[in-house]
């Protein structure tokens, strides 16, 4: 199986920011910017196979959950590029940092971004089957943005620590990056309710 | 949709839990179970119809021989002074399942719309069947093989949601009932297709009401490795399966054909149930040395039950037979306790020796081969004692 479950659970796209109903959002650099984001590469390859992978699971945690450090994650590509908004649309014509990069959705620092990038990634683990699918947008365009910045505020980021797990239940692990900030948080399952909407629309926006 | 009430309990023509007992008599207000006088099991002995080919034999033997459960039933009526309902109800028990099986519509509004009950005949739904007779089969072998009345041991009824959510990817037990979704069609199809997984998730209800383990690190896996382990043991169970026939597949055929993968988990070999472009391989580690330390899935949980999983297989295939008499009967007994709920997988280990000692005795087969089994994985038991 590849086409299908590989657009289902594809890396990050664009211009399907919560309110913005253009699919194809023609701003400038738009779509290369966001297929050369660090990470999006990462939200393909890792998509649930890389982190699904034995390997990944016996490497140290690679930060989710863990709080708000930037650039301190493993395989971090800082360095990478020269600062916020430089070259970010020929990185983004290079298809070959997606195959490069790290499949570790945690793997790419907010410090690379540019100045006014946005990325959501939410991952899911828990469930019988045990796997670990996960889904990124990136957005650069102000009104995308906004939008789903506006999405990212009405969320209890600051909520109380869910505590007994159930079994067999999806934890979803929500990261948005922006470059200077990183927010986390896991949410169960059974307390999805204000988080659902970003959920859903990030994993809508990224199989589209 | 009738509420037809069970044509075994309505066709009692004495006494039995539809009377109103006095204070202290036999009581059970949800229909767990009936009160079965001995000329009743005669019809149960019939009712295969119903699917309910299990209890249909165990109340077969039950006319043949007292179980276990019948003699602990009966010394508890007699320990108390007897009115005349009581000593109609001291009348030989015989635990009956009690299903219901409700339709979500593809919502996530527990329970949905109740579509079929216990006795009533099959629906056009595939799913709705498959979870009614997956149900039945679970009870039929926590009875039969432990003389479990029911998840809770006192004859809970079983009930389940099919239907749950829109393409959900999932099945699993909420702590009073078993929900499953329909799959998304690309990875995963409905999940009352692979009984293993009803199995699996009713044992979690077992395992909360026995020893608690906490659903993290080594205890959790060791949850998520007994619901494997039931899961199993209901799917051989329900075709008379010995351990070496058996697949240890946990969760085949829940993929779709898109996906190169047998099940979910391989318990005999962990780590090849699938390797897929999309899904990766499977991840789960075969012995300690793979164990992996993660902060996801609640520390792994559903990486690392690959361990005590194959322990379970090598032992039991080992031994042959039935695993639910021999293996399966020693990790059973372990689980009812005594067992810490933060339990490790060494303490586990210990505690299932201790109870092939009592099971089996000091120079069984089953004692050597589960201590050869726990060494084979890299779970030293002996490391523990002193």
């Amino acid at each position: 199986m590849t086409e299908q479950s590989d657009e289902r659970r594809g890396g990050a796209q664009v211009g399907d920011a919560p309110g913005s109903d253009s699919a194809g959002d023609g701003g400038p650099g738009g779509g290369s910017t966001q297929d050369g984001a660090p990470g999006s590469g990462s939200a393909r390859d890792g998509a649930v196979s890389g982190d699904n992978a034995t390997g990944d699971g016996s490497a140290p945690d690679d930060g989710h959950g863990s709080g708000s450090v930037r650039n301190d994650a493993p395989g971090s590509r800082a360095g990478r590029d020269d600062g916020p908004g430089s070259d970010a649309g020929g990185d983004g014509a290079d298809g070959s940092d997606s195959a490069s990069g790290d499949s570790s959705p945690g793997s790419s620092s907010s410090a690379d971004m540019p100045a006014r990038e946005l990325r959501i990634t939410v991952a899911r683990t828990g469930g019988v089957a045990g796997l670990r699918p996960s889904w990124t947008v990136t957005a650069s365009e102000p009104a995308d943005v906004d939008s789903w910045l506006s999405l990212v505020e009405s969320c209890p980021w600051n909520g109380p620590e869910p505590v007994d797990a159930d079994p067999d239940r999806f934890v979803y692990t929500i990261r948005v990056l922006q470059p200077e900030t990183e927010r986390d948080a896991q949410v169960p399952e059974r307390h999805l309710g204000p988080w659902r909407d970003l959920i859903d629309r990030v994993k809508k926006a990224s199989s589209t | 949709m009738s509420h037809l009430p069970n044509p075994l309990a309505s066709n009692t023509p004495l006494p039995s839990t539809a009377a109103s007992p006095p204070a202290g008599a036999v009581h059970r207000s949800r229909g767990a179970h009936s009160i079965v006088p001995p000329y009743l099991l005669a019809r149960i002995a019939q009712a295969d119809a119903f699917g309910l080919q299990r209890a249909a034999e165990a109340a077969r033997r039950s006319l043949l021989a007292d179980s276990p459960l019948r003699d602990e039933r009966v010394r508890a009526t007699a320990s108390s002074p007897a009115t005349p309902q009581e000593l109609l109800a001291a009348a030989p028990l015989v635990p009956v399942v009690d299903r219901t099986i409700a339709d979500a519509g593809n919502t996530e509004t527990l329970p949905g719309r109740l579509v079929r009950r216990e006795s009533d005949a099959p629906t056009g739904d595939v799913a709705v069947n498959e979870a009614y007779d997956g149900l039945g089969a679970t009870f039929a072998l926590l009875l039969d093989a432990f003389g479990r009345d029911s998840v809770d041991g006192k004859g809970l009824p079983l009930e389940a949601t099919v239907h749950y959510g829109d393409d959900y990817d999932n099945a699993f037990w909420d702590g009073e009932r078993m929900v499953f979704g329909d799959g998304d069609g690309e990875v995963f199809g409905r999940f009352t297709a692979s009984l293993s997984v009803i199995g699996h998730e009713l044992a979690h209800g077992v395992t909360q009401y026995t020893a608690g383990l906490a659903y993290e690190g080594q205890s959790g896996a060791l949850n998520e490795s007994f619901s494997d382990v039931i899961g199993a043991l209901v799917e051989q169970h329900s075709l008379g399966q010995r351990a070496d026939a058996a697949s240890w597949l946990i969760g085949e055929g829940l993929f779709t054909d898109a996906v190169e993968g047998r099940a979910l988990r391989s318990m005999i070999e962990p780590g090849t149930a699938y390797d897929d472009d999309v899904l990766g391989k499977d991840p789960q580690p075969a012995d300690m040395a793979g164990y992996i330390d993660t902060a996801d899935d609640n520390g792994g949980v559903h990486l690392n039950s690959g361990i005590p999983n194959r322990a379970f297989a090598l032992a039991a295939v080992e031994l042959g037979g039935n695993a639910w008499e021999g293996v399966g009967r020693v990790w059973y007994d372990t689980i009812i306790g005594p067992l810490s709920p933060t339990a490790t997988f060494a303490e586990f280990a210990d505690a299932t020796l201790a109870a092939a000692r009592v099971r089996f005795g000091d120079d069984s087969a089953e004692l050597s081969a589960i201590e050869r089994a726990w060494s084979t994985v890299g779970v030293r038991s002996d490391d523990r004692a002193e």
